[in-house]
């Protein structure tokens, strides 16, 4: 658990690069000097106003002490201001939230990520020893992404990157990308869709102790306070912002279906 | 620079360090967050419902947000009142915040047992907050709350078993507010929460469908304000006993004038998710206006507003 870093800090634009007309690459400034875990992300809001009312969680996709990178799609209202915000512009940021992957575990992974999931997906493979990294994998639907995984891909050469609609890369979804057997000595850590990471433990249903999910969840206060986020796991009730976002995928329960897929 | 003791209150029983808690629902019981910087200028805090038995809470989307307010369908999850004795009471009775527990109740025989099992450790509670107002549970939950009769079974029930402060929180869905609010008093509460989350719902255009598993849920945030407002100002036209104002509360404005409208004190949750720093920029707010009027006292703004209150 690493909640105790949670705070409502503040924080200012330092620029804003678009990859096209819906998909961004944010660079903030804010005032948290400490180290960020991949995996864990962020509340944004506009300080002095009460709608939108809540804070959008973005993960974290780069940090260095006070300067953060998120990565985000305009999915809505919020995410569209987001999109058109000048450099210097105060913004309130809660977090860094959430408990992040477990950087220190010392095994080999295989990095799977579905859309904006890339950006989580970007800390840990950046922040893992290069003797660990077994691969890193982007999937997307459709043409629609192609200029935003040229993008990643101009970050990452070894990036392999799957559309399902064959339109560029590989023909196929990330999952495609993964061996039909996982090396014992290897493990995943995926950030995508629900649909996505309910498929990768269904393609390797004895090894879903292995697989490190990051999860997305719609949430209204970021600091297990509301149970917004809360998902059945065999545990009972986990709340994906404070007890999460990553959680090993053979502790969630994948059969209760999300109403908003 | 640390708050003053002009603004420390005792309401319904319960010593307060401010007139600012956070109301049930909103915060956990995380030992780190039970801490007295994290919790600067909170005055007290109701706790998440307690229920006899653990819940699980609703399925499907639990929260959305609407314009400058928020929808929530939790549906009361919670680890039971064996679990909360066991795990959380402890710690959060040694961290010296003020708190009442909030309790929430299907059955007047459930409220007796799990209040009775909160009596047994009656000096470590400094407070109950008898919940008969959630509209997001199908069993009992608002539905105590909506009618004089319901409302007075339940407190009745409650007193039974718990002689400590108790405190009603009542639902803006009331149909008969002044019934309701006497059969309340009568039934031995010492104070009355106004309000809980007002009942609305929301549509997903896209998919055509309800939002909610549950179609109707609570709304909370600036929205209801001036509903929560009036409905405080109409309460403190009659009650007998004191009234913290709850719904919407975000700004020291908002406060102060749930305070000249009759309120002893308000509680605050949506402003929480927007910002942790609330209650200390709410209290600061009434210091200040203490200092630009020349006020000693928190408590001589309550009622200020009304029909010769200045």
């Amino acid at each position: 658990m690493h909640s105790e870093s949670i705070a409502d800090r503040r924080g200012a634009v330092l620029s804003i690069l678009g990859y096209d007309e819906r998909l961004f690459s944010i660079r903030l400034e804010w005032d948290f000097e400490g180290d960020v875990i991949p995996g864990q992300f962020v509340l944004l809001r506009f300080p002095d106003r009460m709608d939108p009312l809540l804070g959008r969680p973005l993960a974290i996709a780069e940090s260095e002490p006070g300067r953060i990178r998120l990565l985000f799609r305009i999915v809505g209202r919020m995410t569209r201001e987001l999109s058109l915000l000048q450099a210097g512009t105060v913004l309130s940021i809660r977090g860094p939230v959430g408990n992040g992957f477990p950087m220190d575990s010392g095994r080999k992974r295989i990095f799977v990520a579905g859309t904006t999931g890339f950006a989580s997906i970007l800390a840990a493979y950046r922040g893992t020893p290069a003797g660990l990294r077994a691969g890193i994998i982007l999937g997307v639907p459709d043409v629609s992404w192609q200029a935003f995984a040229d993008a990643m891909s101009g970050e990452i050469p070894s990036l392999a990157v799957f559309s399902q609609d064959g339109h560029f890369g590989r023909s196929g979804t990330a999952l495609d990308g993964l061996p039909d057997v996982l090396p014992r000595d290897t493990d995943v850590w995926a950030c995508g869709p629900r649909g996505m990471l309910a498929a990768l433990v269904k393609k390797y249903p004895d090894r879903a102790g292995d697989i490190l999910v990051s999860m997305e969840q719609r949430m209204a206060c970021g600091m297990g306070g509301c149970l917004g986020c809360a998902v059945p796991t065999r545990n009972g009730r986990k709340r994906v912002c404070v007890d999460g976002p990553v959680f090993r995928a053979g502790e969630v329960e994948w059969d209760v279906p999300r109403d908003e897929d | 620079m640390s708050l003053g003791t002009r603004i420390e209150r005792i309401v319904g029983g319960v010593r307060l360090s401010s007139p600012v808690l956070i109301c049930s629902g909103v915060w956990p019981f995380d030992p780190w967050l039970w801490d007295r910087e994290t919790l600067s200028g909170v005055g007290g805090v109701c706790t998440k419902a307690v229920t006899a038995r653990p819940r699980s809470g609703n399925e499907g989307i639990r929260v959305w947000e609407t314009p400058c307010g928020v929808l929530n369908s939790i549906g009361l999850q919670n680890c039971g009142v064996d679990v909360f004795l066991d795990r959380y009471l402890p710690m959060i009775s040694k961290s010296g915040i003020p708190f009442l527990v909030n309790v929430a109740m299907e059955t007047e025989d459930e409220v007796k047992h799990t209040l009775g099992l909160l009596s047994d450790h009656r000096e470590d509670i400094p407070g109950i907050e008898l919940n008969i107002s959630c509209p997001n549970v199908a069993c009992g939950g608002m539905s105590w709350g909506v009618s004089a009769d319901g409302a007075s079974r339940a407190v009745e029930a409650a007193r039974e078993s718990w002689q400590g402060p108790l405190w009603v929180k009542l639902t803006p869905q009331m149909r008969e507010p002044r019934d309701i609010v006497k059969a309340v008093e009568d039934a031995g509460a010492d104070a009355l929460v106004v309000a809980n989350t007002w009942l609305g719902m929301a549509i997903d255009v896209e998919r055509a469908t309800p939002v909610f598993r549950r179609v109707f849920a609570g709304l909370s945030g600036p929205a209801i304000f001036p509903l929560a407002l009036r409905l405080v100002w109409e309460i403190a036209g009659y009650a007998r006993i004191p009234i913290i104002g709850c719904g919407g509360v975000t700004t020291p404005d908002d406060a102060i004038a749930m305070l000249q409208a009759g309120a002893q004190a308000v509680e605050i949750g949506a402003a929480i998710f927007r910002s942790m720093d609330t209650p200390e920029t709410i209290c600061r707010g009434i210091e200040e206006y203490l200092d630009s009027r020349g006020l000693d006292d928190v408590g001589s703004i309550v009622g200020m507003a009304r029909p010769g209150g200045r």
